[in-house]
Order: structure tokens, then sequence, then C-alpha cells
């Protein structure tokens, strides 16, 4: 194994790590407005209040991972996703601001304000990581220094809102059992429906994607030709998703989430299978793709790195491990 | 930046000298010093930041200096300095040619509004607090039952208000 495969598994788990954790908070922003009252909204807040930070913590690293070891990716794809991004961080910027300012004033406008504001950016954030998702699947146009010549409407096709859609409907469905595990009463009760509602939605709009996938993006089930082992993550996803309805039905909701956690896994790891060796994959000209050894720093930069990645891990692993364990159960206080 | 940040250092020894002699709380005018100090020391801040962007144009990474054997840079007939321009990137050569000025423009203007419109709402809330002054301190309670490392770990964190919310 050389340093550049090792970036390119250490980048999907950071991936990996940031949809499961954030995922379940931004489907939390989504489901958010079907609480009524004041106290319920608050409380819907407050289940993610001392965790979501530290869970958009993974898609800094990411994004700071990927610069320091595949430069070249990095720049096209920041500068082709510019204006998507841009979106992007207006709307994490106000997700983060609407958990900081809505308790502040006591005013039904005030909070009814910045309500929507959670509301919106959690929405617009996951259509938007689908829609990035899809499009890395599918390749983007590049010139042979590896520059994207395309433009913004190259990047919401059909096929990139369908994904954007079936993200958000994963994610509600993520946020959702996240909140029953969260929540007591009549919250509980009402947010047990909507997981229902949000796993059926999930279930039509995979299966159109899985279907719309198979067809159009060939690319997407070659590299199961090298790597057998990867059909076992498509029969897991399956799983998965499967084994959700069941636990539901018997409350083992904690199970459910694991299986939703897992789904989620499982299909990262198959956009990764899916591009390898490619960080970018050029739409126009298979030549002109980046690819983890084109695209890649310095061996000596990718050591150091990995040193440092060996180091900070722990860290990060052990600060979230006491933040779970210190707000587990029920939210019982309102604190936003 | 440089005036500002010898301003700040001389206001500070004052006051402490002040303070030394125990009439710092009676120099009103000095009290109004520090209030409005606020804004130079924005000003410092980014004045600070504008100073390193702009002084190393046109370079985005400085290419390194041919120096001498005692290790100095070496100097041209003209007294400039000598460098392998191939070693540095220049900001013309570094500028994304996929990222039209169009939407850099929009971008400014997106982060401006964010700034403009979240200052404004920070000034409101802060004003609301500051007339609603602070509420009397409640008796922090026992947390010390539970045992264990992971125990002691969370009880260290075991505030429920973040940092804005403590003074409140």
């Amino acid at each position: 194994m050389d340093y550049q495969l090792i970036w390119f598994v250490l980048l999907r788990i950071l991936l990996a790590g940031y949809a499961i954790l954030d995922g379940f908070d931004l489907g939390v922003g989504i489901l958010h407005p079907l609480a009524r009252s004041d106290e319920e909204r608050r409380l819907v807040m407050s289940s993610i209040g001392p965790i979501w930070d530290g869970n958009e913590v993974w898609l800094i690293t990411f994004g700071g991972a990927l610069f320091v070891a595949f430069p070249e990716a990095y720049a096209t794809i920041f500068s082709a996703f510019y204006t998507p991004f841009m979106l992007l961080l207006f709307c994490l910027i106000f997700r983060a601001v609407s958990l900081e300012f809505r308790s502040k004033v006591q005013s039904a406008v005030w909070r009814r304000l910045w309500d929507f504001a959670f509301f919106a950016a959690s929405l617009v954030a996951s259509f938007l990581f689908g829609v990035t998702v899809a499009n890395g699947l599918l390749g983007i146009p590049l010139n042979e220094r590896g520059e994207f010549i395309g433009g913004i409407h190259d990047l919401l096709g059909p096929y990139a809102i369908l994904v954007g859609l079936m993200t958000v409907a994963m994610l509600a469905l993520h946020g959702g059992l996240f909140l029953h595990l969260k929540t007591a009463g009549s919250l509980q009760k009402m947010f047990y429906r909507w997981i229902w509602h949000a796993w059926g939605l999930y279930l039509v709009l995979w299966n159109l994607v899985t279907m719309y996938t198979l067809v159009k993006v060939p690319r997407a089930t070659l590299n199961f030709e090298h790597f057998p082992w990867a059909i076992g993550a498509v029969v897991l996803n399956v799983l998965a998703i499967a084994n959700i309805p069941r636990c539901i039905f018997l409350r083992k909701v904690g199970q459910a989430f694991l299986s939703s956690s897992l789904g989620i896994l499982c299909q990262v790891t198959l956009v990764g299978v899916a591009l390898f060796p490619n960080l970018v994959s050029a739409s126009n000209n298979p030549d002109y793709s980046l690819t983890i050894y084109t695209a890649a720093s310095s061996e000596k930069t990718l050591g150091i790195m990995l040193v440092i990645a060996l180091i900070g891990m722990p860290m990060v692993l052990s600060y979230t491990v006491i933040v779970y364990w210190t707000f587990r159960g029920k939210v019982s206080e309102s604190i936003y | 930046m440089v005036a500002i940040g010898m301003f700040f250092i001389a206001a500070t020894v004052l006051a402490c000298w002040l303070r030394v002699r125990g009439r710092l709380f009676e120099k009103r005018w000095l009290m109004w010093v520090f209030v409005l100090a606020v804004i130079p020391a924005f000003a410092g801040n980014e004045s600070g930041w504008v100073a390193a962007e702009v002084g190393r144009q046109p370079w985005i990474v400085y290419p390194s200096l041919e120096r001498t054997t005692e290790g100095s840079p070496k100097l041209d007939e003209a007294g400039q300095f000598v460098y392998d321009e191939s070693q540095g990137l220049r900001t013309s050569d570094g500028v994304s040619a996929a990222v039209s000025a169009g939407q850099v423009l929009g971008s400014i203007i997106m982060f401006a509004a964010i700034y403009i419109l979240l200052f404004v709402i920070w000034i409101y809330v802060l004003h609301q607090k500051i007339s609603h002054g602070p509420e009397p301190v409640l008796a922090e309670s026992d947390s010390t039952q539970r045992g264990g490392a992971l125990a002691a770990a969370s009880s260290w964190m075991e505030h429920h208000d973040s940092l804005t919310d403590s003074q409140e």
C-alpha cells in the first residue's frame, strides 16, 4: 500500500464519518419545523446542540487533508464547484448562527425567522452535498491542465438533482431516528410517524437513483472487476436499508440508527470504489482525469501528513467519545 | 497598525500605573478611552492583514533568495535581491482559470452582506444583554458522584451553557 492509496482511503473515511455524523444533525434541521411549540423546537435544537459543531470538524478535516494530500484535485474541485460551495458556506454559516441566536431574544417573530433559517440551511446544504457527489460520479469537463471548462448548468443535470433529493430523504430519515432516540412522549410519537414517511420517500428515491446509476453511469460498477469485495458493500447497503423498517416496527430504534449509518458508510464506500483511482473524473476525455498519482503531493508531504493524522485521530476520537458520553440519553433541558 | 499597537501599550502602562496608585477607577476619561479602543483594535487587526496581503505582491509563494556562503542574501548591481523565478508562484499564475470575475464578485457581495447583517444582529443582541444586566450566579450542582475517567472528563465540561450564555 503506497501513501497515495492510504490517503485516498483516509479521505473516504473522513467523508463517511462526516456523512454519518453531520448527516443526522442536518436531518434534525430538515425535520425541525415538524415540532410545533416553542418548547418542542428548543428540545429539537438542544438534541444536537453540544455535538453538531464537532461533527462539522470532519468536513473541515476532509477539505484540509484534500488540500495537502492532493492539491491539484483540491484546486480543480473548489474552482469547478465555486458557486455551489459558496452557497454551501452560506447555508452552513446560517445554520450555525440560527442555533446560537434563536434563544437570545424573547420574540415570536425573531424565533420563527431563525427556525426558518435553520430548516432552509439544513435542507439546501443536504441537497448540495448530494449534487456534488453525483457530479463527482458523472465526471466534469476538464482541459489538459485539469482545469474545469464547464459552466454552472453542467452541475445541475437531472441525475444531480435526483441524488440531491435522495440525500435529503436519507438524512431526514437518519435525523428522524436520532430525534426518536433523544426525545420522549408526544414529540417522540410524532417523529415515529415521520420516520416511516422519510423511510418510504428514501426507498423510492434510492431505487430511482440506483436504476439511473446502473443505466446511465457505466463507470459506477466498472471497478467491481478489480474489487470483487465491493459487491459485499452493495449487499450490506440493501440489507441495512431493509433492516430499518424491521427495527422501527420492533421499536429497536438504536439498531435502526446503526443500520442507517451503515447504509451511508456503504454508499460512500461504493462511490469511492467507482471513482478509484480518480479523484476527479474528466467527462470529456478520460486522459485528463486527476488520479491519486497525478494529483498527489510529494511522498515526503504525504508521509509527514500521515504522522500528523496518526497523532490527531486518537485525540478526535477521544473527545468525540467524551462529548457523546456526556450528553447521552434523552434531551431534557432546552438550551436553545 | 504600529501606531495603534504603541498606543495600546502606552494606555495599558498608564492604566497599570494608576491601578497601583489606586486611582484608576477615578479617571473617567481613561475608561472612555478603553471603551472606544475596541475600534482601533479591529482597525489594527485588519490593516495588518492588508499589509501582509498587499506587501507580498506580486507573489503568492515567495521564491527563495540566493544567498552568499556567509548566508546573507545576494544583491545584483541595481541592489535588488537575486532569486530563481521558477521557485516561486506569481499571483497572476496562481489565479483560478475556471472561476470568472463575476463569481468572485458575487461571493464578495455575499460575504459582505452576511457580515453586515450579522454585525447588526450582534449589536442588537449585545445591546439587549447589556441593558438587561447580569443575573445572580446559582450554586454549582454536585457532579462528583460518578466514578471513572470518562465520567471525570465529562464532569469537567458539564456546563449547560455556551460561552455566550454564561454571563446571562
